[in-house]
């Protein structure tokens, strides 16, 4: 049996140097987990969760329409209150309008808020007659029209100066900032993409730092780590699938996050605040950088695991430490970002993705900070990552039971 | 320069030692594995054969020794043109057989085109064409050795090292292995496995080493080690049930079944001498004279 089978004069297959270890575990990842039903379904219930997360509250409360409220008028007076009421209504997507109708008499009018015909009633001078199920927003509107009423009223007759009412309705006083570059708005909304950065950054290491684990421990039950290791080293193995999970779980976050985005704006018609680029540009490496330090703690911890029911209490330090990481970013430095343990907190590797977006808000950090902190969160991230192929390496042939990592990283080869 | 070549293009295993505490598993462990050779590596349970082949693949944190290939130490990249089988089977569950293999071509070097081809050469090769996109766990136990064999050969190795390649095969899997490690060495790939059943290692290999608590016992061509081995082995039927007392210097009787007696007689003996000594008396009704068994050999090692 013949086949071609691009042989060199040798009769041997050359090896392409241009095949990069590294790329092809990430591919497997992206491909075999990519496709698999489990990662749709976690996909699926991300989204049905966030859709859920929007929709629900719009069903049970603001669902965008328009609240029409009855209201009764009798007497000239009460027509004309009833009319200003009906002109000051919002009358707009999500808030209230104002119908208005005509009893007989004082008596009708009554009976009609009684037994629910209308939701309120104006009667006479400055009478606003209520049942026990009139809402309060249209109770304290129709208090509004009947006191400008008043006031239109007194202006007419001259008791009142015009001036005087614009005085009184909040002409008279102006509030302004001391420092005109300040704008508490713009930052007040960097804290908070910051927060949400800190919260996205906290699910996505719990959420695929879990994939990483299993995925090293599935490895290792399905023993395929063995032929794996005889052609690949464990840091590119390990590299690989790190790479390789995160963007699974960038698509999955970065996804739903895109809906999320398309959904408030196009749904809800909400228009979201700007954010300052190079703010966006720190925190998204942050949250990268995060990821690989944590990924790759995780992928240590599914090293040393010798099945997945074992990884998940081996990873129990591992899920401590992230926990401790975003409660130190979200609590401490969101409150006391200028002090010594925070610059401190900014250079530490496991501290420094849950401090740096939160300090970078309130330009509470230096330049030289964050290049030294970056040099330290790459230089670590090698560190580490060689460190946990080794303790992978040395706890590969452990079939039995869970091993210390120091035992496995002195048994190693590599 | 060719030979020159020749002679350097070889696994050398040299002084490899390994202790776990109190156990040590290799003991000076060294043997050779050339190219166009088919290697038994044969030795009880326990004796590191598991530990030598995980040596070669760098798996394994040696006290001492050396593994070379070509006169060099194996690198990383020497490391991508060898194939390993190891004793734990491992492939990813849920991964189809063709892309399965066509990952582990890559991964020894392959291009995407020349991987792809070669999978579906070597699937064809083990008749699983029609399997080719099936889950690696929707295959029988069989087949799942088959396609664990093909990842190993995807990437035409210039060495082949299989633990236990024929351990859970039937009858028609062992032919089918055999077929296709004879193939290798015949195209000229250095080839060596390990295994228990030593009857086929000795139809099947044209060297053998016999390793023995981590320290090879005996080493070469298996010819050779027939040939030069001290005793010779003895087949006789005789008429009478009587028991068979062996009474020449040296001669052992290793067996005896009715009235067939297996004995192991020194080398040096001459075989009428032999058949007189065991007949005593009795009519001989077969005698066959021959060198050792493998399984001899392998017994004579282990014991001593």
């Amino acid at each position: 049996m013949t086949v071609d089978r691009s042989m060199t004069t040798t009769g041997r297959l050359e090896p392409s140097r241009a095949v990069s270890a590294v790329g092809l575990v990430m591919w497997r990842e992206l491909l075999e987990r990519g496709l698999s039903k489990s990662y749709a379904l976690s996909w699926l219930f991300l989204a049905v969760l966030v859709g859920a997360g929007i929709a629900i509250p719009g069903f049970f409360g603001d669902d965008g329409s328009i609240r029409t409220y009855q209201v009764a008028t009798v007497g000239t007076e009460g027509a004309g209150q009833g009319e200003l009421a009906k002109s000051m209504a919002p009358d707009e997507p999500g808030s209230y309008r104002i119908d208005l109708t005509t009893p007989s008499d004082h008596a009708g009018a009554a009976a009609a808020v009684l037994d629910g015909t209308v939701d309120a009633a104006l009667v006479g001078r400055n009478q606003v007659l209520v049942g026990k199920d009139t809402p309060s927003e249209l109770e304290s509107a129709l208090r509004q029209a009947v006191l400008s009423y008043q006031v239109q009223r007194m202006v007419a007759t001259g008791e009142v100066s015009e001036r005087a009412v614009a005085v009184m309705s909040g002409d008279g006083v102006t509030i302004v900032t001391a420092d005109p570059g300040i704008d508490d708005s713009a930052e007040e909304r960097q804290f908070l993409i910051a927060q949400v950065v800190l919260v996205l950054l906290f699910m996505a290491v719990m959420t695929t730092g879990s994939w990483v684990l299993l995925g090293v421990t599935e490895e290792k039950t399905n023993r395929v780590s063995e032929v794996l290791l005889s052609s690949l080293r464990p840091w590119q193995l390990l590299a690989g699938k790190i790479i390789g999970v995160g963007l699974l779980g960038l698509l999955q976050f970065g996804s739903i996050a895109a809906g999320l985005i398309v959904a408030v704006r196009l749904v809800l018609d909400v228009t979201l605040p700007e954010v300052d680029a190079g703010f966006l540009a720190i925190a998204l490496m942050w949250f990268v950088l995060g990821y690989l330090v944590y990924a790759t703690g995780y992928a240590a911890v599914g090293a040393i695991a010798h099945r997945p029911e074992d990884a998940q209490n081996a990873a129990f330090p591992m899920m401590l430490v992230t926990v401790a990481g975003y409660l130190i970013g979200i609590i401490y430095v969101s409150g006391n970002p200028d002090t010594v343990w925070s610059t401190v907190l900014t250079l530490v590797p496991l501290t420094a993705p849950f401090v740096l977006p939160v300090r970078a808000v309130s330009d509470s950090v230096a330049l030289w900070e964050q290049l030294a902190a970056l040099v330290i969160m790459i230089g670590f991230i090698i560190l580490l990552i060689r460190m946990a192929g080794r303790v992978y390496a040395g706890g590969v042939f452990n079939y039995r039971t869970r091993i210390k990592a120091r035992q496995a990283y002195r048994s190693a080869e590599f | 320069m060719r030979a020159i070549t020749l002679h350097t293009s070889m696994l050398e295993l040299d002084g490899l030692t390994k202790r776990y505490g109190e156990v040590v598993a290799l003991d000076d462990c060294g043997f050779s594995v050339r190219p166009g050779r088919l290697v038994g590596f044969l030795g009880p349970n326990g004796a590191g054969k598991t530990s030598a082949m995980r040596a070669i693949f760098g798996l394994l944190r040696l006290d001492a020794g050396t593994v070379t290939w070509m006169g060099r130490s194996v690198t990383h990249d020497a490391r991508r043109r060898f194939g390993y089988m190891p004793e734990m089977r491992g492939l990813y569950p849920r991964m189809p057989v063709r892309r399965q293999v066509i990952y582990f071509g890559r991964l020894h070097g392959l291009g995407k085109a020349a991987a792809a081809s070669a999978a579906d050469w070597w699937i064809a090769r083990i008749g699983l064409e029609e399997r080719a996109d099936s889950r690696i766990d929707d295959l029988s136990h069989g087949n799942q050795q088959r396609v664990q064999l093909v990842t190993a050969l995807v990437h035409d190795p210039e060495l082949l090292v299989l633990d236990e390649p024929f351990s859970g095969l039937d009858p028609l899997g062992v032919d089918e292995m055999s077929r296709i490690l004879r193939e290798r060495a015949e195209q000229g790939s250095a080839v060596l496995f390990s295994s228990h059943q030593l009857d086929l290692v000795e139809h099947l290999c044209d060297d053998v080493a016999i390793i023995n608590q981590g320290r090879v016992a005996l080493s070469g061509p298996v010819k050779t080690l027939k040939d030069r081995a001290a005793h010779r082995r003895v087949e006789v039927d005789v008429d009478s049930s009587r028991a068979l007392t062996p009474t020449l210097p040296g001669v052992r009787l290793v067996e005896s079944i009715g009235t067939r007696h297996i004995l192991t007689v020194p080398a040096e003996l001459a075989m009428e001498e032999i058949m007189t000594a065991l007949s005593d008396g009795r009519a001989v009704r077969e005698f066959s004279y021959g060198p050792p068994t493998l399984s001899d050999l392998f017994r004579e090692a282990v014991a001593s």
